[in-house]
């Protein structure tokens, strides 16, 4: 028998929270459909993706359905097409661009990740393929979602790659040039890019994973911000040692909301369940904010002084909380702070309380990094490499993932408005320092690898 | 062996239970299974007692209440004899909740739980909670035993039907969610 407040916290949870599942992310390994003939490649990986992927929707509503809990995305993982199609020159990778774009479309899923590749230490050839059909490939479809990962604790940065990657931003910002340069919405950069990422755009199956595998996306920015509130209002000397430990009991039911509707989907499609990733993730909606949850705790808005330290209070207590919730936890889990997907933060940038170098203070102690950001059309690709250097770096000394995904708005500048659309959203464009990177990032190379003792 | 079951409601106080398990006691009673509850200051609970094969409903109910008068208190006995065919699903279910909120008004009970007459969905457990007194809000959570003959989405659209006809919210939702979202799995 289940008590009232069982019921109705949940009800509540559901119906003015935003309680939801994020993603339910199908990873599908096409290293078996290797081959150096594109045709038989193409048939291969169609054939393999409809085969698994075709009643991935019916299932996630169903299971969405019997517990009253919206699946929002379905979306699908491959292995990294830089190596599974390394034979491969631009144009053919174009080619594979769009085939996966048709695949995702069939299959009715909103976003299909893994077109990518991981050059931390190195490019093969079929890496620069990759990265060279970015522009053409972004732009020619709507669903394919990519990731290069430049860094790792273990390799260091590759610099050379980090400065190619300034280029093809921009050269994929003025490919969509008509869309506010939205083809950068689908492309992240990387240091310590996890193997099993469910959300986008860094989504992708790495090589040790199985040949199909379920992975959830959590969320609940909403749900920790409005028992943030209640917890106010009951305590009348609320600390921060509450306030932690209000995210952290949240966290646990947000997961297990996750697990459970990812293993009764894994269950019903016959293959293995991987991991929860715990991450807040936010949406445009109003009241589905990570950015409100800093005024819940005190300020003022996201940007302002003290926000490192809430987001690392936020970041670690959703982490206790869910790692006890799921048998299996990983991906990014943490708090995701994209900036246009969220209307709060949206707001603190549009207004100035927060700004790029904030951002990055912040990126220091939050899973991802420089997330959907809108930057002036005009930024040099070598102010542009200068961020992601910047980025990679605290990825690379801190042993944690960090990510840049920033988006050059082809026309406009500083305080102009950039439209992405639904869950992507929208955002005003903030100010990049004008200082000068290039003479730095033409220099090329490695920045080696970080030394692992003497830790300060 | 008799086995009688026994209900007891009326005003609630201290040692309601006591003046009927004493009572019981002194037949020879054995109390096998009990349940209780108290709903806004009224004591209401059913109890599944065997009785020496002397000892029928009538000697219960008379003894009960004895006992209840003899220290003033103002509840009503009711005992009969307990029979073993009630009412069992002969095929497998899933226990589902089902909430319901909004104006309350007489027949939300009858209209919602008339759907489940119809499908032959037995009602487990039902509570319905006034979200506060000064409202007219009101929440009604059923526990049911869903079989699994019964087309899932088909019911889902006929409850939703129901409610909306009468300006209701609904919920209809597998027990498990409540379960993993508030407890910690029993090992």
């Amino acid at each position: 028998m289940l008590t009232e407040r069982e019921v109705l916290s949940t009800i509540n949870m559901l119906r003015n929270e935003h309680l939801d599942v994020r993603t339910v992310t199908l990873g599908i390994s096409l290293f078996d459909c290797a081959s150096h003939d594109f045709d038989v490649f193409s048939y291969k990986v169609r054939a393999k993706i409809a085969k698994y992927a075709a009643h991935l929707v019916e299932h996630c509503n169903e299971v969405g359905a019997r517990y009253g809990i919206p699946v929002v995305n379905k979306r699908i993982s491959i292995s990294p097409m830089a190596v599974v199609g390394a034979g491969f020159n631009a144009d053919q990778m174009v080619r594979a661009c769009q085939m996966l774009d048709e695949a995702a479309k069939e299959a009715g899923v909103d976003f299909l990740g893994g077109f990518g590749a991981l050059v931390e230490k190195g490019m093969t050839p079929g890496d620069r393929a990759l990265i060279d059909s970015l522009p053409e490939a972004l732009a020619t479809t709507d669903r394919v979602c990519s990731s290069i990962n430049v860094a790792s604790s273990k390799a260091g940065i590759n610099m050379d790659a980090v400065a190619l990657m300034g280029r093809q931003i921009r050269k994929v910002a003025d490919a969509t040039s008509d869309r506010d340069g939205i083809g950068c919405a689908k492309l992240v950069v990387f240091a310590n890019i996890p193997q099993d990422v469910p959300f986008m755009a860094g989504a992708y199956l790495g090589i040790g994973e199985p040949d199909v595998v379920i992975n959830v996306g959590v969320s609940g920015p909403g749900v920790v911000k409005k028992a943030i509130d209640r917890a106010k209002e009951t305590h009348e000397s609320l600390t921060l040692s509450d306030v932690a430990e209000v995210i952290k009991s949240t966290a646990y039911k947000v997961t297990r909301v996750g697990e459970l509707i990812g293993k009764e989907v894994a269950g019903r499609m016959h293959i293995p369940f991987g991991v929860a990733d715990l991450s807040l993730a936010p949406t445009p909606a109003v009241g589905d904010s990570v950015g409100e949850i800093f005024q819940s705790v005190g300020l003022s808005s996201i940007g302002a002084p003290g926000s490192t330290a809430v987001l690392a209070m936020l970041n670690d207590a959703v982490k206790k909380g869910g790692v006890f919730a799921s048998s299996h936890v990983g991906g990014l889990s943490g708090a995701f702070i994209p900036v246009s997907e969220d209307s709060s933060i949206e707001a603190a940038a549009n207004c100035g309380a927060l700004t790029m170098e904030k951002l990055e203070a912040m990126t220091s102690v939050c899973s991802v990094g420089l997330d959907m950001i809108a930057i002036p059309g005009d930024t040099p690709a070598t102010t542009i490499s200068g961020l992601i250097a910047d980025e990679m770096a605290i990825g690379m000394i801190n042993t944690k993932t960090t990510a840049v995904r920033v988006i050059p708005v082809p026309g406009k500048g500083v305080g102009e408005t950039a439209i992405f659309g639904g869950l992507l959203g929208q955002a005003k464009i903030i100010p990049v320092n004008t200082g000068d990177a290039s003479a730095f990032i033409n220099l090329g190379g490695r920045i080696p690898a970080p030394i692992h003792s003497l830790k300060n | 062996m008799n086995h009688i079951v026994i209900s007891v409601i009326g005003h609630d106080c201290p040692g309601v239970v006591y003046a009927i398990s004493s009572a019981l006691s002194k037949e020879k009673c054995n109390i096998e299974e009990l349940s209780q509850t108290i709903l806004k200051g009224q004591f209401a609970s059913i109890f599944i007692v065997s009785a020496p094969e002397d000892v029928n409903e009538e000697d219960i109910q008379r003894v009960v209440s004895l006992s209840l008068e003899a220290r003033n208190m103002d509840l009503t006995v009711a005992a009969r004899t307990f029979e073993t065919d009630t009412f069992s699903c002969s095929e497998e279910t899933e226990p589902f909740v089902v909430t319901v909120n909004g104006s309350d008004r007489p027949e939300i009970i009858a209209m919602i739980s008339g759907v489940f007459a119809e499908q032959k969905v037995n009602i487990e457990n039902l509570k319905a909670i006034r979200v506060d007194e000064s409202s007219n809000e009101c929440v009604l959570v059923f526990e049911v035993a869903l079989p699994l003959s019964i087309n899932r989405n088909a019911f889902r659209q006929m409850l939703h039907a129901k409610a909306r006809s009468m300006g209701l919210a609904i919920s209809i939702q597998h027990e498990n969610i409540f379960e993993a979202i508030h407890r910690v799995p029993i090992v």
